[in-house]
């Protein structure tokens, strides 16, 4: 009885890895079309048209400071995620 | 009103509660699952803040999260957009945890606590100013957020006036000071969002001279800074925003070679590195102070975000800088936002009135005797109970005197990241030999670093020169000083390289039995300063629980745990 229960224990564990692993071989898959259709596209594009989705870039001005203005707003801002 | 506060998925998750705007239980969840920096959901913290109050979820009004999870997505796909095709590899291991829980904030929460009501979402430098300024001593203070990056900013000045919180200008991602020291942290071959603390103490180690330390005038190549402090990064020196390797090679070829390997051999040039890193780190904070001070006219300054942990530079503030009195709350980092979500729920946006300053740091697990002595039993340790206060301090002082190692157990655990008095491990100071005793038979860890010196409030200006009046962030052990240079050879253990110390300062209302222990021991030695160094072991949170004690203990070369009014002797345990 013991080594029927261990047997599905160690089944069990042994299945949970299995999937995992799938699951990283198919999050691999889609996120690798993902990337390669959907962010390739959108960054080409970008570039093409000249769009900075980071400023990199130093600069001769006086500051790098930039207005942020962040202050109390409505509860029903805060509600959102973004 | 029951406010909780929630920080997770970066890294320290933890959770804080506010009763009527009181913090009344907040606690890391790494103290529970016994992982360093846990970064899962908290939920061990969520029940105890909810044990403590001995509440369940329904009596919770507002639940409040640390970020805007949507904001922070976004940038994170700019960074894959800007820097396609490199940013692949990381890509692949990112986005499944944003899929499956960093997007999913409200479902995890409902799901795992069962909770039906409000969730609010604060901006990650918004909930970082609050947690300083909305539970500080000052009614109007201007703001200063340093960390690595929150959504998308890196650095944020503001001002604080009564419930108001109004941060200015920022700094975005990619360009954060927070972020380069961590580059450097990982070039010199030390862990990020860990180890940032053990560069600092190696800077000491370093040549502190700008035109002498050739590595200061390289690392002012990487970073382009104005008159009034704002700053950007020359990115082609760095490789966090597309891969998992912080520096590039264009910055390893600046500083002269490869990453160092972790655990090889620290040799000069390291050392140089990271001083050079400290003084550029502390030039940088010390210009920005110096224009919130021209912009907002205020004698307090509060600090928060990772950066403010910097202690040396934290010492050096109100020397360089016109500001008067300087507020740090004891978890500046990531870990204490979820006391600034709900401070800013409670104070700002339902605009009640401020009443509450976070003066005690005792705000964790704490174990009553009972549960101790039941614990003791079962696991069938030995130990003798002392009658009473007295007599407890009376012996630990004197077994302390005799360098004896101890471990000391005591009431609720510290909030934040050093070991205040309540989970700490306490030694002689006087005694050359203990900081490297402790350093190899206990804590396990690198020989460079430092121990830090716990002092009565009325003693430190003796032997620290401190600002005058003495800071309360030297109560969170968050400023290193100079200790006085008649000194140095009677406290060696706890003097650094440089002849400074990380010290913390204890009010008797604070903490009455750890005060009453360094003066007694101070009546032995003359000199009423202990060892103060958290408990545990290298690569292991602070102990929690009296099991976690007693672990750490046994696994140790430490001589005695003292845990409330017991004391276990490890040589009488060691067949247990």
């Amino acid at each position: 009885m013991k080594g029927l229960e261990q047997f599905f224990k160690g089944f069990k564990k042994g299945f949970e890895e299995f999937g995992y692993s799938i699951m990283i071989v198919i999050n691999s898959f889609f996120l690798s079309v993902v990337y390669l259709i959907g962010v390739e596209i959108t960054s080409l594009t970008g570039k093409l048209i000249g769009k900075r989705f980071l400023e990199t870039d130093l600069s001769e001005k006086n500051t790098y400071w930039s207005d942020l203005n962040l202050k109390r707003k409505s509860i029903e801002e805060y509600y959102r995620q973004f | 009103m029951y406010i909780l506060g929630i920080s997770c998925y970066y890294h320290d998750s933890s959770a804080a509660l506010l009763k009527d705007g009181e913090i009344v239980a907040a606690v890391a969840e790494e103290r529970f699952t016994r992982k360093k920096h846990d970064i899962s959901f908290p939920i061990n913290a969520i029940n105890y803040c909810l044990k403590n109050q001995n509440i369940t979820i329904n009596d919770i009004d507002y639940i409040g999260f640390y970020e805007k999870p949507l904001i922070k997505f976004e940038r994170v796909l700019s960074q894959h957009l800007e820097t396609f095709p490199y940013s692949f590899k990381i890509f692949l291991s990112s986005m499944p945890s944003w899929l499956s829980e960093k997007l999913k904030v409200i479902k995890t929460i409902k799901k795992k606590l069962k909770y039906k009501g409000d969730v609010l979402f604060i901006e990650h430098h918004l909930a970082h100013a609050a947690s300083s300024f909305l539970v500080s001593p000052f009614k109007k203070a201007a703001i200063l957020t340093i960390d690595g990056v929150g959504e998308w900013t890196t650095t944020t000045y503001g001002i604080g006036e009564e419930n108001c919180i109004n941060l200015i200008k920022e700094i975005r991602f990619p360009h954060s000071l927070g972020l380069l020291y961590s580059a450097i942290t990982a070039y010199l071959g030390f862990t990020v969002n860990n180890s940032e603390y053990k560069v600092m103490g190696l800077s000491s180690y370093g040549v502190m001279n700008r035109e002498k330390n050739a590595y200061y005038k390289k690392l002012k190549k990487v970073i382009d800074v104005k008159d009034d402090g704002s700053y950007r990064l020359d990115m082609n020196y760095f490789a966090y925003h597309y891969t998992d390797r912080m520096p590039s090679k264009k910055l390893c070829k600046l500083l002269g070679g490869p990453t160092r390997k972790k655990e090889s051999k620290i040799i000069r040039r390291h050392k140089n590195i990271a001083a050079a890193l400290q003084m550029l780190t502390e030039e940088i904070i010390i210009k920005i102070l110096n224009h919130v001070y021209k912009i907002t006219k205020c004698d307090n300054i509060v600090l928060a975000g990772g950066v403010a942990l910097n202690s040396v530079s934290n010492g050096k503030i109100l020397k360089n800088t016109p500001f008067k009195k300087i507020w740090i709350q004891p978890d500046p980092g990531d870990g204490g936002t979820s006391i600034g979500v709900a401070t800013y729920i409670y104070y700002a946006i339902l605009n009640h009135k401020r009443n509450f300053i976070l003066e005690n740091p005792y705000i964790g697990p704490e174990f009553s005797k009972e549960e101790i002595k039941s614990f003791f039993d079962k696991n069938r340790i030995r130990y003798a109970e002392f009658k009473n206060k007295k007599e407890m301090i009376k012996t630990v002082a004197k077994l302390i005197y005799e360098n004896k190692i101890i471990g000391w157990f005591q009431g609720r655990m510290e909030w934040g990241p050093r070991a205040l008095g309540s989970r700490s491990i306490l030694a002689n100071p006087c005694n050359p030999k203990m900081k490297d005793t402790l350093n190899f038979k206990v804590k396990h860890r690198e020989s460079f670093r430092p121990f830090a010196p716990v002092v009565c409030e009325d003693d430190a200006l003796k032997y620290f020169e401190c600002d005058d009046p003495i800071p309360e962030p030297t109560n969170f052990m968050l400023m290193v000083y100079p200790i006085k240079k008649i000194w140095h050879k009677k406290i060696p253990s706890v003097t650094h390289v440089d002849g400074s110390g990380r010290l913390q300062i204890i009010k008797r209302k604070q903490n009455p039995t750890y005060y009453d222990l360094i003066k007694e021991f101070g009546k032995l030695s003359d000199i009423p300063i202990l060892i103060n160094t958290s408990f545990n072991v290298r690569g292991e949170p602070i102990v929690c629980t009296p099991l976690d004690a007693y672990n750490c203990m046994m696994k140790t070369e430490m001589d005695y745990l003292v845990m409330d009014k017991f004391l276990i002797k490890r040589s009488d345990n060691i067949s247990n």
